[in-house]
């Protein structure tokens, strides 16, 4: 396929989601390159900043620049080259490098591409690269790991990485309303029906709606306030749901080694977890 | 008219009894209890759990120096508040003045410069006023209160009445108490003013603290008390206009209860930007102790609780303390040392004193012999389709009147030497609460004086009311006397609050403090609950803003965070939300009228 280029990214209907078919696909051989493209992207924060707690749009807030591509995102993942179903995949991991602050006046342009697979314990990872750039250059350089349950997993555990030294610094219960997956559906665009209602989440093995990962980073980003230097490295592990409505501890603080901070959401156990570190 | 206040230092006992609270989270398969740490603090409060922090002597000698804390004679230019600021000043006024907001019966509007100036232009008109009004105050407090109302006055309504003819004096009660703000007994319209008056005291200090001694607080509430208030009546409904109070809220009882003029200061008090940051902290930490080691501790209580503890209140305390009351009695009516000393009616009953031991025997019985009468006389009209909810929270009534410590004081005041000194009874109530904060708080901070390791505090204080409450109720409906008559036989004495102090090294069981923290757990008499929206407006472009609620967002920030003093376990383990988080930079540093 090749690189598909927009002016602006394009509206993809849940419809053609649903109705994305996956093929077979071995999980060692690499994907073929699906890769898309947009001169344009016009930022409209306002909304987006009040729903994930961020006191200002501009400049944009450090996670927005995912939602700029969204259009990107989901033009290439239901690209019939991809060989993946889309619905039921799972964010697991997500690395942001922003390389400066980004001004909503800018005129950005956008690319997205699909690396991988890898194998996993429960299916197949892939990487989703979203690269934002202003004026040529590189300022947002997104990359969202995706577990597909479509692909088949080796059932081998890893060893987790080991939890870094650090010391709270802030901590806040947040609770959780039941339409918060909705409120930032309609501010993001991700429109995932696990997300959302009940009766939608439930065809999906969910007994709750859970919360957006993106929007839980998001959301621990806007609390951790000026603990996020402008020009950062922010690396995020979803390990477990957070379903809706529901309570979940938020905390962060420096790392003990000087080399950031550190945050955690907390039900019983981590839910989503992540460092900041500057660039 | 003040003199200088020294915060004595406290000795603390011998090293084998230097213990703290040391709470726990409760294990998996172990029940909850009062003893153990709170898992979660989910709250919009700027307080959360806090330890006291502890102060060196010279800075214990600096701090003192708002115990005499004169009015500012005049305001000069200063950088405008940034948000923060007026954070941190809601925080240690309105918001947690004494744990006073326990009926959520106090609010605020803040004005910027502009209304400021049309605020002192009202001001001027006003008759009574005790000190000048400023010109040139960078903002303004306008308090509002109302009348005292909680459970327990639910409770009152059905209290004194005859088995008949209760079916329809306990409803004209409820009537009366609802649309004509007629209370059942006097002192617990007497509440609502000591209140105001810890809270006037209390805004003068937190102007001091939150501006790192920057500025200070003109407060007036004078005009705005008893008689003053209904002479004044024209201009107050031209100041109630200025804040929004609607006539809904004036039906419910709501009015202007004092003013706060806040401006910078030319000769600022000796406290650096550090020093206020640790008192800060310190006011927020501050909680009423019940708890007398040794003497009135629960049998399941840890063994901290157990035994008593080879120390005292040194004398020069309750000296300073009383010297405190003094200072902020004649700050606040204008009157005399020694007209202020013949006032306000002190009796000291604890166990040192001769006779003291009988004397608290019989107060005690007094007490639970009129909770007795009030739980046979409730209606049982009433009682019994409650499931006896009234007669079993009366009955509980008789656990709040906990006079255990080493110095224990009874204060009031005579209605009829309070006019006869000229002075308005409301007013004089006013100027008592703020006395017996002023006092209270010596003693608390003498008792964060050099605390040694591994103690919580020295010294605490509990001021209560709910003993006089008791009495008042005996009097009104049993033919009781005041508990002052005996010490003051020829004066018409109203008590009004109970001072016990201690000195100890182990703060009362955390579970008190949940009580007052924690949203699912009802305390019934005070509370540290509210948010600063809740009680804190701005008014800004004509529009009342409340204080950080913003695109979604609430407080989440515990005021004076920096200072780190937060509860933890032994193993340094946090109580999860407790220590908050601040509310984001820039919107913290927005100057709201610049």
């Amino acid at each position: 396929m090749g690189l598909v280029e927009f002016d602006l990214p394009p509206a993809v209907s849940l419809s053609t989601l649903a109705l994305k078919r996956g093929r077979r696909w071995n999980v060692g051989d690499p994907f073929p390159r699906v890769e898309v493209s947009a001169r344009r992207l016009i930022p409209d924060a306002a909304a987006y900043a009040r729903v994930c707690g961020f006191p200002l749009a501009d400049p944009l807030p450090v996670t927005y620049p995912d939602v700029l591509a969204r259009g990107l995102q989901l033009a290439a993942l239901t690209s019939p080259d991809f060989p993946l179903p889309v619905l039921g995949i799972l964010h697991t991991e997500q690395r942001i490098e922003a390389v400066r602050p980004i001004a909503a006046t800018e005129a950005l342009a956008g690319r997205v591409w699909i690396e991988g697979p890898r194998v996993a314990r429960q299916g197949g990872e892939f990487d989703l690269h979203t690269v934002i750039t202003s004026a040529g250059q590189e300022v947002w350089h997104g990359t969202t790991t995706i577990l597909s349950r479509a692909l088949r997993g080796d059932g081998v555990k890893r060893p987790r990485p080991q939890e870094p030294a650090w010391q709270t610094g802030r901590s806040v219960v947040w609770s959780l309303p039941a339409d918060q997956g909705r409120r930032y559906a309609a501010v993001s665009g991700d429109t995932n029906p696990i997300h959302l209602w009940p009766v939608t989440a439930r065809l999906f093995g969910f007994k709750r709606p859970i919360a957006h990962g993106w929007w839980a980073l998001a959301r621990a980003l806007a609390e951790m306030d000026v603990d996020v230097p402008p020009n950062c490295v922010i690396t995020a592990r979803f390990a477990k749901p957070l379903p809706l409505p529901g309570k979940v501890t938020f905390a962060s603080g420096p790392l003990a080694n000087g080399a950031g901070h550190r945050f955690e959401l907390r039900r019983k156990d981590v839910a989503v977890s992540g460092e900041v570190r500057p660039r | 008219m003040q003199k200088p206040v020294v915060l004595p230092s406290v000795r603390p006992p011998p090293l084998a009894q230097r213990v703290g609270r040391n709470a726990r989270f409760a294990e998996a398969d172990q029940r909850r209890d009062r003893y153990s740490l709170p898992e979660e603090l989910a709250s919009t409060s700027p307080v959360g759990y806090r330890t006291r922090p502890s102060f060196t002597e010279a800075e214990g000698a600096r701090v003192a120096a708002l115990m005499s804390l004169e009015s500012p004679d005049g305001f000069v230019a200063g950088a405008p508040p940034t948000e923060g600021e007026l954070f941190d000043e809601a925080a240690l006024g309105v918001l947690s003045a004494r744990q006073s907001t326990n009926y959520r019966g106090h609010r605020q509007v803040t004005l910027g410069p502009a209304d400021a100036a049309a605020l002192a232009g009202l001001l001027r008109k006003l008759d009574g006023l005790e000190r000048p009004v400023l010109d040139g105050a960078a903002y303004a407090h306008v308090g509002l209160s109302r009348p005292y109302r909680t459970p327990f006055t639910f409770l009152l309504t059905f209290i004194g009445h005859r088995p008949f003819s209760s079916l329809w004096t306990v409803p004209k009660r409820a009537w009366d108490k609802r649309f004509h703000h007629v209370d059942d007994i006097p002192t617990i319209g007497f509440l609502q003013h000591l209140h105001v008056g810890i809270w006037a005291d209390a805004m003068e200090r937190a102007a001091v603290v939150a501006s790192g001694a920057r500025r200070q607080a003109n407060v007036l509430m004078r005009p705005f008390s008893g008689g003053m208030q209904q002479k004044n009546a024209a201009v107050l409904a031209e100041v109630e206009a200025l804040v929004g109070l609607t006539p809904e809220e004036r039906a419910l009882g709501w009015r202007v209860a004092l003013v706060g003029q806040v401006g910078a200061v030319g000769t600022p008090l000796d406290l650096d930007e550090a020093l206020c940051r640790k008192l800060g902290a310190a006011l927020l930490a501050l909680r009423s102790e019940r708890i007398q080691p040794g003497v009135n501790a629960e049998e399941k209580a840890p063994p901290a609780y157990q035994f008593r503890q080879e120390m005292d209140v040194p004398a020069e305390l309750p000296e300073m303390a009383g010297r405190a009351a003094y200072n902020a009695f004649c700050h606040w009516t204008g009157v005399d040392r020694d007209t202020a000393k013949r006032l306000l009616l002190m009796e000291r009953i604890d166990v040192l004193t001769p006779g003291g031991k009988e004397r608290l025997r019989s107060v005690r019985h007094e007490l639970e012999e009129i909770t007795d009468k009030i739980v046979r006389a409730l209606p049982l009209w009433a009682d019994l389709p409650m499931l006896q909810a009234l007669s079993k929270n009366a009955a509980r009534g008789k656990k709040a009147f906990a006079l255990a410590g080493q110095r224990i004081y009874v204060g009031g005041l005579s209605p009829r030497d309070v006019a006869a000194a000229g002075l308005d009874m409301v007013h004089a109530v006013r100027a008592f609460g703020a006395s017996a904060a002023r006092s209270a708080l010596v003693a608390e901070l003498a008792g964060c004086i050099e605390i040694p390791a591994g103690c919580d505090l020295l010294a605490g204080v509990c001021l209560m009311a709910g003993p006089v409450n008791q009495n008042d109720v005996g009097k009104q409906f049993h033919g009781y006397p005041d508990l002052l008559a005996g010490a003051f036989p020829s004066k018409d004495v109203t008590s009004l609050l109970v001072w016990t102090l201690k000195a100890k090294t182990v703060a009362d069981p955390i579970g008190n403090e949940e009580q007052l923290l924690n949203a699912k757990r009802k305390g019934a008499l005070v509370d540290l609950r509210p948010g600063p929206h809740e009680v804190v407006a701005l008014k800004r472009g004509g529009r009342f803003e409340p204080l950080r609620d913003r695109d979604g967002r609430q407080n989440a920030e515990r005021a004076f965070s920096d200072v780190g003093n937060f509860v933890t376990d032994a193993d340094g383990r946090e109580i999860a939300g407790n220590r908050g988080s601040p509310w984001p930079d820039a919107w913290r540093r927005e100057t709201p009228w610049a």
